[in-house]
């Protein structure tokens, strides 16, 4: 009997200590991660595009541990399925539910124009790699753009098609919807600031796969500009070579958008020999830190970067730059402000932000290049690309690096 | 009118693709009463795979022969180990058969990445032939010339073989045909792979004029599968071809003089014929 209770008495004690020594180690309250949402096109007619920045974005995070300024990092990323609808559904998510402190990513356009008018309601940053049209950009106060707007990067090509291609006359072809009009417009407006003109310009809605009628149409001008995004880069590029577009002109990109996304790049096979344009980014850039990114990036992926993970790693060097300024502060007037200072080398050149938090930085002219069945990105000019907000109008200017 | 020629000749080269999907669609829900929504998928396995065998061999042959080949087996597994006890159950049919294109389209997914392919032009088929001022491609003339064989060969299984004859015997009504001693089952199994493998062979050659294949594919082509049907009529061959290349041809052609339309043309087609003629320009009844 005795040593009955004994044994209850010590069983009892036993719990009692380990009920108390567990929670003497839960004691020491963990401090709240800084949280990083990120909505990613890992599916649908942006997938590649969106399933790079992911790529990238994890580079940098795995590179300084998921840790900045002391703080723990916390990485809530979504799917958004290249869809506005499911990207509007994922944002509210990780705003409302996750509670992130800033926003990373999309780029696709289409939901930049809805995610613009939420993150102002919320207050909450919203970083993006991609450069967007105007309208979408200036409609809000919570979004700091990287690389400015469209027209802004492509200015610089306008500029170059110009001055050092020596072409006076261009027809043009580009998708059918905002970024379209952005990138080409940028395009156009370098090109006729220059005194070039443009003769003509076809719009081809999303989803078209056979481009002929619109290569039939095509004037006689000296160049074919164009800009293509996502699943229509390989059938129009392709279909330019087989059409003898190349025969009669020359073809220049306002901007590369995906081309330079290794596979992309690879799949295209001969049809883009000799095709020059405007890239963001390309692994090959002699900008600091971006041979140690390539190698880092491909070590882990087993890939090349291409433009929107070169532009993403660049955005997350920007926001945990910023948030070393604000000392780990995640608030959002204080990342606000820490964002709105950051003036870095980033792998993409130098990028600070202007007073409506454009991106002031620079554009890369690239020409493709094939040897030995292999196609290669060369860098054949730099401009500067900057912008100012003059009443509502935006006003660049480009400067030849 | 070099343009209208143009325009036309893509558009002709575009319907003989799509007939080439709808036709095994068209034939399998007019003889099994089937509906295959993964139809469209097996049109992108059949691509997925010729390509990647085309490039690693440098065969465009061997290419088609893997792609027709992989979509039947699918086809047929599909249909031996799922479909088979669902006869006349079409709301079982379309959800597991929906499901299938998840399936299908998630392995895609796995084995060759997010990335879109390029397809495979044989450098017997590279380069282009003049029409007045444009270029033509000559692998586009090479599908129309074997769109139209195919059609003729399929005519003649149907109208002129002993096959054929019970093919439509059974499509028209399948317990008489059974009733008169006649075995439908290796003939519906037949034709179901014959449809998936046509599905696998318009994939392989039909991507050079989409331009790419990627993972979108599966529910692209089989929309264009079932609007093919629905204006040219199930079951019918002949419906296939009018049907498909009536949609290639109207959106070719608005796709040069009225762009704006050109995303459309396919549900222009589609609402009209199902208010004039809803069986079909030549459809048996379904």
């Amino acid at each position: 009997m005795k040593s009955k209770m004994l044994l209850v008495l010590a069983v009892l004690a036993l719990v009692a200590s380990t009920a108390v020594f567990g929670a003497c180690k839960a004691a020491p309250v963990e401090e709240e991660p800084i949280k990083i949402g990120g909505l990613f096109e890992m599916t649908g007619f942006l997938v590649s595009l969106g399933t790079e920045s992911y790529q990238a974005v994890t580079v940098a995070l795995e590179e300084v541990d998921y840790q900045v300024a002391g703080r723990r990092i916390e990485f809530i990323w979504e799917d958004t399925a290249s869809d506005v609808a499911v990207c509007m559904d994922k944002l509210r998510k990780i705003v409302e539910t996750d509670k992130v402190h800033v926003v990373f990513g999309t780029v696709f356009t289409g939901s930049n124009y809805a995610i613009v008018p939420y993150v102002d309601k919320m207050g909450v940053p919203n970083i993006n790699v991609t450069a967007h049209p105007e309208d979408c950009v200036l409609a809000g106060d919570w979004d700091w753009q990287i690389m400015g707007t469209g027209s802004q990067m492509t200015y610089a090509m306008g500029l170059y098609a110009y001055e050092e291609l020596g072409y006076r006359t261009a027809t043009t072809i580009a998708t059918d919807y905002e970024a379209g009009y952005a990138y080409m417009g940028g395009f156009t407006q370098g090109f006729t600031d220059s005194g070039g003109k443009i003769i003509q310009q076809q719009w081809y809605p999303f989803g078209t796969a056979d481009f002929s009628p619109y290569i039939i149409k095509a004037g006689d001008a000296d160049v074919l500009a164009t800009w293509m995004v996502g699943d229509a880069l390989i059938p129009s590029l392709t279909q330019f070579k087989e059409l003898g577009v190349w025969e009669k002109m020359p073809i220049i990109g306002a901007s590369c958008a995906g081309l330079l996304d290794p596979r992309i790049l690879q799949e295209a096979g001969a049809a883009v020999e000799g095709y020059i344009t405007e890239s963001h980014y390309t692994h090959v850039i002699d900008a600091p830190g971006n041979k140690e990114f390539v190698e880092a990036y491909e070590e882990r992926w087993d890939l090349l970067p291409g433009n929107y993970a070169g532009s993403s790693y660049a955005a997350m060097q920007i926001l945990l730059e910023a948030l070393r300024i604000s000392g780990g502060d995640a608030s959002p007037q204080a990342l606000a402000s820490a964002l709105d200072s950051v003036s870095i080398d980033t792998i993409r050149g130098h990028i600070s932000f202007n007073e409506a938090r454009l991106g002031q930085t620079s554009a890369y002219i690239v020409r493709i290049d094939r040897e030995g069945g292999i196609n290669i990105p060369r860098v054949i000019a730099r401009y500067s690309v900057s912008s100012k907000l003059v009443g509502d109008k935006l006003v660049f200017s480009s400067v030849r690096q | 009118m070099d343009l209208f020629v143009a325009s036309l000749l893509s558009g002709i080269s575009l319907g003989i693709v799509y007939f080439l999907v709808a036709t095994g669609l068209s034939l399998i829900m007019g003889l099994m009463g089937i509906i295959n929504l993964a139809h469209g998928a097996l049109f992108m396995l059949g691509a997925y795979l010729g390509i990647t065998v085309a490039k690693s061999t440098g065969n465009f042959i061997l290419g088609i022969f893997a792609g027709v080949i992989g979509a039947g087996i699918a086809g047929l597994v599909i249909e031996r180990g799922f479909l088979r006890g669902l006869y006349k159950r079409y709301l079982e049919q379309i959800l597991l058969t929906f499901g299938f294109i998840y399936i299908i389209t998630n392995l895609h997914l796995w084995i060759y990445g997010p990335w879109a392919k390029a397809p495979f032009v044989p450098e017997l088929l590279t380069g282009s032939v003049p029409i007045g001022e444009f270029y033509f491609p000559i692998h586009r003339l090479a599908v129309i010339i074997v769109g139209v064989v195919t059609c003729l060969g399929l005519w003649w299984l149907q109208e002129k073989t002993k096959v054929g004859a019970i093919v439509r015997a059974g499509m028209d009504d399948a317990e008489m045909t059974t009733g008169l001693g006649i075995n439908l089952t290796p003939i519906t199994i037949g034709a179901f792979f014959l449809g998936s493998a046509l599905a696998g062979f318009a994939g392989v050659a039909g991507t050079p004029l989409l331009g790419q294949i990627n993972l979108e594919a599966g529910l692209k082509m089989l929309l264009v599968a079932l609007a093919v049907c629905v204006v040219g009529g199930v079951g019918s061959i002949q419906g296939a071809l009018v049907g498909a290349l009536l949609i290639g041809i109207s959106t070719a052609l608005a796709a040069t003089y009225l762009p704006v339309l050109a995303m459309f043309m396919m549900y222009i087609a589609m609402a009209l014929i199902l208010v004039l003629r809803p069986s079909g320009l030549m459809g048996r009844k379904f």
